[in-house]
């Protein structure tokens, strides 16, 4: 990290440059992952330590980076900074003291990694494979890889914000490869936790690991999916988590809402079904995107996006607030210092609603049961992968069905919710990552079951 | 040139325990200038120079530094320590002594020059009729400097520099949000013709719904389809994994013991090379400091090659074919270990137009936009459900924009079922910008779509 001193000088400088407003993200980041495939193939150590600048002038901006850090390189980085925004110097803006910032963690650590063994991160890797092999005998192997992340990271602007914060995660992914008479699948699924070496002992990731195995075996045999318009329902937890994040999630960050994208000018308006009340929070004790502070500095926060069906809230950053008149959430994020911060999606959730769960696939003629989505895209039409799903008929599960892809746009889809089940599950495995604008973001996207009155089914088993 | 004398001097004092060492440096330097309203909007600019060492003492480990002072004594001990809980494998292969140098030391222009090119890119796009707004004009100015040295005396240097841009526009559709996009690179600003790439963008645009065609109602089924460029690009831009020497040999393509095989039709082929006269970058020298090499991966429809580093190569019996990278795919993993990693992977463009392929297929679906490019095929099954949209044509003739698509299939039937490929071959980058992807329009017999 930098000396109070450079950190001084580098701000000062951008502002007597011309800069209304500077920022220095610092960032020191240590990462482990071991690879095992049943045996250990090796044990990489990722050391990352850089320095982002982001300059304001006006509404408009740069972000700067580098990993030299010394001081001459950084007020020459400043500098670039200031050509690229044609900032001719004689700058007013005024250097705020900083005001140190003490909030809570709320994901906090028992064993940092660094503190553990290889020996004992490798005897996960071992329980791990034992573990998946005893699922089935069509496993055919399976490849682990256990990380884990330490990343400290210190924000210090021109209006005074100093803020720290430490986040530690673990993870551990898991590539079966699947083969049997019917024929061979492999993708991949991780155990995600926001806390240290702690969260995986005694088997935690296990149950999430069996699933996705049996999972993936059972797809092998599944008949394709038809196309049609039909009902479907999400199963609760990622299922209707991950709907959200692409149906509307990325449409209600400010960087789409400067683009005009689907919900732009649509504050106030009914863009969902009356059962639909949609919430992002950062500050969610133990949940994998949660944090002190978002990558701005700025102390993260429950943000309530649709209430009842009406759009209340967006996803904002410093820039956007300035450029778009609205209040900034804590939702500045990036992956690393090589990124400009960006309005960002952390702990996005389905609040829980009144109907039963049971009920919404009796009640169903035909329609489409998905039990587990593979990913999927955001825009202004959306796309979700159902990985497992089942086909219904005359309102039980008639087969299990692969190769559906959803799809549909956010503004029409959200409208056709009828039902809200009541019980929230959180997302399986503990959290994901969304590439997007300022790179991989941890986030985790969670909700009760829900049912779609009517979406787009698209298959190659012929017609629904 | 990236400085890597503190490893020569290391590599030349290596413990005895110590049988060889290669450092791979890599500096990535990238100004992104976003051009709206004729001034600069946003913009973001950075350097990085990236260490990945590999030191075989049993076996082979690697370490990862982004410290410029971090001591390479201590990088190599780390990559030793990182596998002596590894099980029995053999040392990495590394390349012999040599000296490569390749690329030239050439400058992109002043960021001046790349601002006044992005204001008139996005002020002649706005002056087009059909175009309603410019979303905005990202120019890049980008260099790529590796250095790989090791024990055994490589010295392999490469560095290119090229300007590219990203023009964005939407169409005049009372209202209706119908998109235009291109891309373009070049080693110099001198080589970009603002004029051209304006008018792609609205072209692009006009493209993606017939010039504003009302909505056509599919019946979902069968239809022969024009898949244009960008259609193509988006399901190669994972598709290629299948032709990955790694993947074949894991038995994680669809094209597991397919080499020599017929995979596609005979007027498939593509090329993995290093550089193209259509664009500014070149990937010369790979991350183990082979040189890339043009190589024909398939040719009419048979599968002559995949794409091979030291290692698979050498698991198969043949040469590396310059293919070693780092990030191939978008997995939220540290991208440490070498893997598979294209260059510019194209499939190369026949003689045709796009329009000659549409009068050729008569009746049938011109495909202009896809999405969801990497979840959307799986390269073990080659199973593919793709979202996407674009025209209705009846003899020849476009009757409805259609939109909210799924084509689903699998690759080999698609590979197997292209009749002729078009002469407007075009490329985009990968998101994570390692590769390269290209692809023209071409016409495929009988896909599945549902509507």
């Amino acid at each position: 990290m930098l000396k109070s001193q450079t950190i001084q000088a580098v701000l000062e400088h951008a502002l007597h440059l011309g800069a209304d407003f500077a920022e220095l993200f610092m960032e020191d980041c240590e990462e482990t992952s071991i690879d095992y495939d049943g045996a250990v193939g090796g044990i990489a150590q990722q050391r990352t330590s850089g320095v982002g600048i982001n300059v304001f002038a006006g509404k408009r901006s740069t972000y700067v980076y580098t990993n030299d850090q010394t001081e001459s390189s950084l007020l020459q980085t400043v500098k670039r900074a200031a050509a690229i925004l044609g900032l001719t110097g004689n700058g007013s803006a005024q250097l705020l003291p900083p005001k140190a910032l003490e909030i809570a963690n709320p994901c906090p650590v028992l064993v940092y990694p660094s503190t553990v063994q290889h020996q004992d991160k490798i005897a996960i890797l071992r329980e791990a494979d034992c573990a998946a092999r005893a699922v089935t005998s069509s496993l055919r192997g399976i490849k682990l890889t256990y990380f884990d992340r330490d990343q400290t990271v210190h924000v210090v602007n021109t209006e005074g914000t100093d803020a720290h914060d430490r986040r530690v995660t673990t993870r551990l992914r898991y590539i079966p490869l699947i083969e049997n008479e019917h024929g061979a699948a492999s993708r991949f699924s991780d155990f995600a936790v926001a806390a240290g070496f702690e969260a995986l002992s005694g088997g935690a990731y296990i149950p999430h690991m069996t699933r996705f195995i049996r999972e993936m075996e059972s797809v092998l045999t599944a008949a394709d999916a038809p196309s049609a318009r039909v009902p479907v329902i999400l199963e609760a937890g990622s299922c209707t988590g991950v709907f959200f994040h692409e149906a509307c999630g990325h449409q209600l960050e400010t960087n789409t809402l400067k683009d005009k994208g689907l919900f732009w000018d649509r504050r106030g308006a009914q863009i969902a079904s009356p059962k639909v009340t949609l919430i992002d929070d950062g500050t969610m004790p133990g949940m994998y995107a949660s944090s002190r502070i978002d990558d701005e500095g700025m102390p993260r926060q429950k943000n309530t996006l649709i209430e009842n069906g009406i759009l209340k809230g967006f996803f904002v950053d410093r820039l956007g607030a300035l450029q778009l008149g609205l209040a900034p959430t804590g939702s500045g994020r990036r992956q690393n210092y090589k990124y400009a911060p960006a309005a960002r999606m952390s702990n996005t959730y389905l609040a829980a609603g009144q109907d039963d769960e049971d009920a919404m696939i009796r009640d169903t003629p035909e329609g489409l049961f998905v039990t587990a989505i593979g990913g999927g895209t955001g825009g202004r039409e959306f796309t979700l992968m159902a990985e497992t799903a089942y086909w219904i008929k005359n309102g039980k599960i008639d087969r299990q069905v692969k190769g559906a892809m959803l799809s549909g746009r956010g503004d029409e889809t959200m409208l056709k919710i009828d039902r809200v089940g009541k019980t929230v599950i959180a997302e399986d495995g503990g959290g994901s990552f969304c590439g997007a604008t300022s790179g991989f973001c941890a986030n985790t996207a969670s909700g009760p079951r829900i049912r779609i009155a009517e979406m787009l089914v698209g298959g190659k088993g012929g017609l629904g | 040139m990236i400085d890597v004398s503190r490893y020569q001097q290391a590599f030349a004092s290596l413990p005895d325990s110590i049988q060889a060492a290669e450092v791979n440096a890599e500096n990535v330097t990238k100004t992104a200038l976003n051009i709206q309203g004729g001034t600069v909007a946003d913009g973001q600019s950075g350097s990085v120079t990236k260490f990945y060492v590999r030191a075989t003492a049993q076996q082979t480990g690697i370490a990862y530094s982004e410290k410029y002072d971090e001591v390479p004594a201590d990088i190599i001990r780390r990559a030793v320590e990182s596998v002596a809980y590894a099980s029995d494998t053999p040392p990495q292969i590394m390349n012999p002594a040599g000296t490569l140098r390749l690329g030239k030391p050439s400058k992109t222009g002043s960021i001046e020059d790349a601002i006044q090119f992005g204001i008139r890119s996005e002020k002649l796009a706005g002056e087009i009729d059909t175009v309603e707004s410019v979303i905005g004009c990202q120019v890049n100015l980008c260099s790529r400097k590796t250095h790989t040295v090791n024990s055994f005396g490589l010295d392999a240097v490469y560095e290119a520099h090229w300007l590219e841009s990203i023009l964005q526009v939407t169409m005049k559709r009372g209202g209706k949000h119908t998109p235009g996009y291109a891309y373009i690179s070049a080693p110099s600003p001198d080589a970009l013709d603002a004029e051209a790439f304006a008018a792609a963008a609205a072209a692009d645009g006009n493209a993606y719904d017939g010039g504003g065609l009302p909505p056509y109602v599919l019946q979902s089924g069968s239809y022969p389809a024009v898949l244009s460029g960008r259609v193509m690009r988006n399901i190669l831009m994972t598709a290629w994994m299948t032709l990955s020497g790694q993947a074949m040999l894991s038995g994680n393509s669809i094209f597991h013991r397919a080499q020599g095989t017929r995979i596609g039709s005979p007027a498939l082929n593509m090329t993995n090379a290093p550089s193209h006269p259509m664009l500014g970058q070149a990937w010369l020298v790979d991350s183990e400091g082979t040189q890339i090499q043009p190589t024909r991966l398939v040719e009419n429809g048979l599968l002559r090659t995949p794409l091979y580093t030291l290692a698979s190569g050498n698991a198969a019996g043949m040469p590396s074919t310059g293919s070693a990278g780092r990030v191939a795919r978008m997995t939220g993993s540290m991208p440490i270990a070498l893997t598979t990693v294209p260059a510019i992977l194209y499939v190369e463009p026949g003689a045709q137009t796009q329009d000659a392929l549409i009068q050729s297929m008569g009746t049938g679906i011109l495909l202009t936009y896809s999405l969801d490019l990497f979840h959307s095929v799986n390269v073990v099954s080659g199973e593919f459900s793709i979202p996407c949209g674009g025209v209705y044509y009846r003899d020849g003739h476009p009757v409805g924009s259609l939109s909210q698509l799924t084509v689903a299939g699998n690759l080999r039937d698609l590979f197997a079922n292209i009749k002729s490929v078009a002469n407007d071959l075009d490329f985009d980058n990968f998101y994570l910008e390692t590769y390269t992807i290209g692809s023209p329009s071409a016409l495929v017999q009988g896909l599945s779509f549902s509507s």
